[in-house]
């Protein structure tokens, strides 16, 4: 991933759970989706790994991580990334 | 059909208690009239007591101490042993003689000069006591006492003979009325239970069969009727839904390009509403359409097994994608809700969420926060929308709660296919203000006894 002329890595989950969210850009992807992306049909109980690695997207791509402006949280429901954040 | 048998039992019951009560009335006259005729003096005035009523006087001359005129006799005399007449009173001059001991065992048995007379013994001779002519009849009649010994005996097992006929005959009448009446009863049961009726036209009740005939066939003629106009009023519906579907898509189309390429900033807003409002319709012709197939029978179930925790999760997703700043959405899931599975149609159901979320949000134009709360009544799901709006006007609550609607009664396709999605599924639905509107579903969470919500 490119950040302001920088090259961040991205762990293998991290990039699923981004590219899942860039797929729907602008769209909520809910928790289930992005779990079920990265963990498969038996992902229940991984509600918290995924909000770890959440964490870890927005201090990649966020100026402030806790206060997010790309990568939102809609609460009760899962994420959504703003469309510029596409580019 | 019970009524039938209760018909016929009543029928036999009160044919039979008739014949019996008309007996005993006869029984009782005619017993009565025996014994008040017996009582009466007027006829026959005890012969016992008038000759008993003889005496010799000093003078060796007769006389009674009843006299003639307080009897029913019109004449009298005391004969001796050889017929001559010791006394007399009243006594018509061509009976004024002695009499033979024929003439005598003939006037005691039949009449003297037509005169009926009643002859009995005292101390002092026979007296004979006339009655007027005509008052009495007398019979050559007399009885074998072997008769009357069985005459006597058999009167208890006679009656009992003539009850059990009685009873017979109206079983057999009542049996052969009620065999008719049966084939009455079944034909209208069939009828009531929505199928063909076909009975036999001959017989007592021939005539209401053939009318039971002519109401079968006309019902159904009229189901045949109403199926078909039902199939039409479907497929018409279905089929102006497919073709509006295809210029609001290109209305749509349009807007969106020309809301996402137009230079002037009007322009944009316009095409936008244009989108909305387009959207808006596309979603009300799709209403109109799944509330005909559902009214009509039309739109099977396709139940499949739905977690409900994510299906709650991407409804509200989808809502909130297109909700503007002014409304918010909260949601509470309970654990066991979140991990609850359902067996519904996947489409219907998160139509009738996403139209209680609409609604929710179209009625509170200027903004308000909805919460969606999801949680587990024992074997049942409740889910239930409420917003701190405005809440349900007065008349849409009572139009929900079953009331007739009018001419003026507000248009809530939207909650009505709700309603009709949940009743499909055999759930239950209620609308009620609390801090604002209010809408409540349970459902099954597995395939059992439907549960209801208390009214």
């Amino acid at each position: 991933m490119h950040r302001d002329e920088c090259t961040l890595p991205l762990t293998a989950t991290e990039r699923t759970i981004l590219q899942r969210l860039t797929d729907a850009r602008g769209h909520i992807v809910t928790y289930d989706a992005l779990c079920q992306a990265v963990w498969g049909s038996g992902y229940y109980g991984y509600e918290n790994s995924l909000n770890v690695h959440i964490r870890h997207l927005r201090e990649k791509i966020e100026a402030d991580p806790s206060k997010p402006v790309w990568l939102q949280t809609v609460r009760g429901i899962g994420y959504r990334l703003r469309k510029e954040a596409s580019q | 059909m019970k009524t039938v048998s209760r018909i016929i039992r009543r029928y036999i019951s009160a044919a039979f208690g008739i014949v019996v009560a008309v007996l005993l009335v006869n029984a009782a006259l005619l017993g009565g009239t025996v014994v008040y005729w017996g009582s009466r003096q007027n006829t026959y005035y005890p012969m016992s007591r008038y000759t008993s009523s003889f005496v010799r006087q000093a003078d060796g001359s007769f006389d009674t101490e009843i006299p003639l005129s307080d009897t029913t006799f019109c004449w009298a005399m005391l004969l001796d042993a050889d017929g001559s007449i010791l006394w007399q009173e009243n006594l018509p001059e061509s009976l004024n003689h002695s009499y033979t001991v024929p003439e005598i065992a003939s006037f005691t048995r039949w009449y003297l000069d037509d005169y009926p007379v009643m002859v009995y013994r005292n101390d002092f001779g026979l007296v004979v006591a006339g009655l007027p002519r005509g008052s009495i009849t007398r019979f050559d009649f007399y009885m074998d006492n072997h008769l009357i010994d069985a005459f006597l005996s058999g009167t208890g097992p006679l009656l009992l003979l003539d009850a059990g006929i009685i009873l017979f005959f109206c079983l057999l009448l009542g049996w052969k009325a009620a065999k008719p009446l049966r084939d009455i009863a079944q034909g209208i049961d069939r009828l009531a239970e929505g199928n063909a009726v076909c009975l036999k036209t001959a017989g007592s009740a021939g005539e209401l069969a053939e009318k039971l005939n002519q109401a079968s066939e006309r019902l159904q003629a009229q189901a045949k009727m109403i199926e078909r106009r039902d199939t039409a009023r479907t497929n018409w519906i279905a089929g102006v839904s497919h073709d509006i579907r295809t210029p609001l898509s290109l209305i749509v189309g349009y807007a969106e390009q020309l809301e996402q390429d137009g230079h002037d900033a009007v322009i944009r807003q316009k095409a936008a509403s244009i989108r909305i409002q387009s959207m808006k319709i596309k979603k009300l012709v799709e209403d109109l359409n799944l509330t005909s197939k559902l009214q009509y029978h039309a739109h099977p179930l396709r139940r499949e097994t739905v977690n409900v925790g994510p299906w709650l999760r991407q409804c509200l997703a989808a809502f909130c994608d297109g909700l503007d700043e002014n409304h918010s959405v909260e949601i509470c899931i309970s654990e066991s809700a979140d991990r609850a599975i359902l067996k519904m149609d996947r489409e219907l159901m998160t139509r009738a969420l996403d139209n209680l979320l609409v609604n929710s949000a179209r009625h509170n134009p200027d903004g308000c926060m909805i919460t969606v709360r999801a949680e587990m009544d024992g074997n049942c799901f409740k889910l239930s929308v409420q917003d701190n709006g405005a809440g349900y006007p007065a008349a849409v609550l009572e139009v929900l709660r079953g009331a007739a609607e009018t001419e003026h009664a507000p248009h809530i396709l939207g909650l009505h296919l709700v309603h009709q999605i949940v009743d499909a599924h055999h759930g239950s639905v209620r609308f009620f203000n609390h801090e604002g509107g209010v809408s409540e579903i349970m459902l099954e969470a597995a395939d059992s006894a439907p549960m209801r919500l208390p009214t």
